[in-house]
């Protein structure tokens, strides 16, 4: 009934560290302090790490639900719920890696029209990408934990980039500390979450790992690595800009690096800019194959029509959305999806998995 | 699958060959009559013996981006405004029509850096941008005086990512080098004061070293020149200077005390022997001038209700209410701003 993952297609548990980071960090951390700091303004690192803390709580019921389960979350679901509303949900889970796929080439090819080449094609990035996500795809699973490997570990001299605007840090502008109210930093936190969704691939992938639950600790560094970029760059933003310089400032971290200015480049975003093509790669491969991978599951297709299909979609949704309102919606859409599913659905699979098991053993 | 990679990606976005564009380093603006702005850009052009000589265009405009099109009608290559290195604002539009928008164009486009040069020009605009510095590109000439002054010398810290700062920043007002053209050389002529975007006063040159130490932390290689008496002067120099706040009744009327330590070195005395008893003179002496000019500053930019120094920042970061842009502005030309200078002079040199 289920397919067996073969030993020779599964990956070392300390990868995992890098599948749940890399996906992590996307094109998010590009912009992402303008729609935090709104609300806890100064505060808003706080809300960074409150938002990462409550993270450790959903890899562990994640974790708890895929224990002892040699399936993927749509085996799981089907189990549950049956077919039909198992098919249903698993659906749900396809659109939504898709959507998270497109948003993120969507929104990395807008910082290069904008940025860089404002002539450049829509269509013509996005075919070389998908091109390149397709070649790395067609390696497998190990192929895409590769990629995500490489996502997090050459691009690191960027963290460097986060140091050089704090030349002319403000460090009272962190002050005072804790003036807002409870409401409002959790508010933030929210708007946090949607950075850090992602790692719900895991749900996918997770049979995929050799000694699975051993990967756990890995999963936990992953997020705390990922929480630690996300501060970091935050409190930079915070003592760099004013408060309503930053509101009007819809890629902070960009902006910031423009400050840069090092002998042999005039300016350090270029570099930066082409240097997340590598950290959106992985993105987008993890989550098509996780997409391609569900599918499969459901459907008992083969995975490579499939995914070439999921291909095709991405790439006519990327030429269909135009304009920075548009991006804007489709990201606060999938942010807000990938929001109930962590804080709402996960929770609500690990009851019913609870009560599912106990049943199960009488 | 690379290569084809590599073939799709080239030739699908117009190339921009160094030779065949006018790269602006400079660009001036002015206020005509009627409210309109008259814009005055340069542009190096390096002949093939490595000499360089600058083309000046100008051009009138609303919108400054505009104005790149208007240049473009008049020139043979493309402009492009990435190597922008300095933007200087005449005294007349910065007073009257404050300058925020012309900034903004700037803030816009990604291709300008956060380390151009902003500085309000006191003579005009456009002669200063026309006039010859001898054989070197006018941006850099301009960018030069207004970078090395403020990284090592006497001229607070500014640019262009420090004035949006500031003119975001709550309770905080932005400030811009004055510049002056005298003859064939361009010479910082103190600090023009703003209030939000506007222009509203000025601090002559002399006033510039106790700005910056008002304003911020720095060490320096310049020299301060204090005098004892008539003919008997010192001047010392590698001046290191921290500075601090204090604050008292920080709720209601709010009392600040900005206490600065300056460390120097003696390097020039007109007098027979330094002795102990000299040094200690010539400290409480730097002591006097920096204070009396430190209360010179204060009161000006308290009358012209410009927060230059950033004190309502200050503020705002220890009082943990809800804070009032409208209050502090009411408050801020009345509080009691004190100055406590403290200077060492830590060696005289290498002679006794």
């Amino acid at each position: 009934m289920h397919a067996k993952v073969e030993e020779q297609f599964k990956i070392s548990p300390y990868l995992v560290f890098f599948l749940v980071h890399s996906i992590q960090l996307g094109v998010g951390i590009l912009g992402f302090q303008r729609v935090v700091a709104k609300t806890a303004q100064q505060d808003a690192w706080i809300s960074v790490i409150l938002a990462g803390a409550s993270l450790n709580i959903v890899l562990w019921l994640m974790y708890r639900i895929l224990r002892n389960k040699e399936g993927d979350v749509i085996w799981i679901q089907q189990q549950i719920f049956g077919k039909m509303i198992g098919g249903l949900l698993g659906t749900v889970w396809i659109v939504y890696f898709l959507a998270m796929s497109a948003t993120v080439l969507r929104t990395y090819i807008e910082v290069v029209q904008v940025w860089m080449f404002p002539k450049m094609e829509t269509w013509a990035l996005s075919l070389a990408f998908l091109i390149l996500t397709y070649y790395c795809l067609a390696g497998g699973f190990r192929v895409v934990a590769g990629i995500c490997f490489f996502g997090v570990v050459l691009p690191m001299y960027l963290i460097l980039g986060i140091l050089f605007p704090l030349e002319f840090a403000h460090f009272y502008n962190l002050l005072p500390v804790m003036n807002h109210s409870a409401k409002d930093i959790l508010l933030s936190a929210k708007d946090m979450s949607l950075s850090y969704i992602g790692f719900t691939t895991l749900f996918i992938y997770y049979p995929f790992i050799k000694n699975p639950q051993k990967s756990y600790k890995w999963a936990q560094f992953g997020i705390l690595f990922t929480v630690l970029i996300y501060l970091m760059v935050m409190v930079t933003t915070l003592v760099f800009y004013s408060q309503e310089q930053l509101e009007k400032l819809i890629w902070a971290t960009l902006t910031a690096w423009k400050i840069v200015q090092l002998p042999f480049v005039e300016r350090f975003e270029y570099i930066g800019i082409s240097s997340w093509a590598i950290v959106v790669l992985p993105n987008i491969c993890l989550s098509v194959w996780a997409a391609g991978r569900a599918a499969r599951s459901l459907t008992k297709m083969k995975q490579r029509p499939l995914t070439l299909f999921f291909l095709l979609l991405i790439f006519i949704a990327t030429i269909l959305l135009k304009g920075r309102t548009e991006i804007d919606v489709l990201n606060d859409m999938v942010g807000r999806v990938g929001f109930y599913i962590i804080y709402g659905y996960i929770p609500f699979l690990f009851i019913v998995n609870l009560i599912y098991e106990r049943v199960k053993h009488k | 699958m690379f290569c084809l990679c590599l073939s799709l990606l080239s030739g699908c976005v117009q190339q921009e060959i160094v030779d065949d564009i006018n790269l602006l380093t400079a660009i001036g603006y002015d206020l005509e009559e009627d409210d309109k702005v008259i814009g005055t850009a340069v542009v190096p052009v390096y002949d093939a013996e490595g000499k360089v000589s600058n083309i000046v265009y100008e051009a009138e405009t609303r919108a400054s981006k505009e104005l790149r099109s208007k240049f473009n009608a008049e020139s043979p290559d493309p402009f492009v405004s990435g190597k922008l290195e300095v933007a200087l604002y005449s005294k007349k539009l910065a007073e009257q029509k404050g300058i925020i928008k012309l900034i903004d164009a700037l803030e816009r486009d990604p291709s300008i850096g956060s380390r151009v040069f902003l500085a309000v020009a006191a003579t005009d605009v456009s002669e200063m941008i026309e006039a010859k510095y001898g054989d070197i590109d006018t941006g850099r000439y301009l960018s030069e005086i207004l970078e090395h002054n403020s990284d090592r010398g006497i001229l607070a810290e500014t640019n262009f990512h420090s004035f949006i700062y500031s003119y975001h920043a709550i309770g905080e007002d932005p400030f811009l080098p004055l510049l002056v053209l005298n003859e064939d050389k361009v010479k910082i002529d103190g600090i023009a004061l703003f209030k939000k975007d506007k222009m509203v006063g000025k601090l002559s040159d002399e006033y510039l070293f106790t700005f910056k130490v008002l304003k911020q932390k720095f060490s320096t290689n310049d020299v301060f020149t204090v005098n004892l008496n008539d003919d008997i002067y010192a001047s010392v120099f590698n001046i290191k200077s921290r500075r601090k706040f204090s604050f008292e009744n920080l709720n209601e009327v709010p009392e600040v005390t900005i206490h600065f330590s300056i460390t120097a070195i003696i390097k020039e005395y007109s007098g027979t022997n330094i002795t102990p008893a000299v040094i200690k003179e010539i400290e409480a002496r730097m002591e006097k001038d920096l204070k009396k000019k430190s209360e010179h500053i204060i009161s000006k930019i308290q009358d012209l209700n410009a927060d230059t120094l950033g004190i309502g920042r200050e503020v705002r970061g220890r009082t943990r209410d809800k804070w009032s842009n409208k209050r502090w502005d009411e408050l801020y030309p009345s509080i009691k701003i004190k100055v406590v200078p403290d200077v060492k002079i830590r060696e005289t040199g290498v002679v006794e």
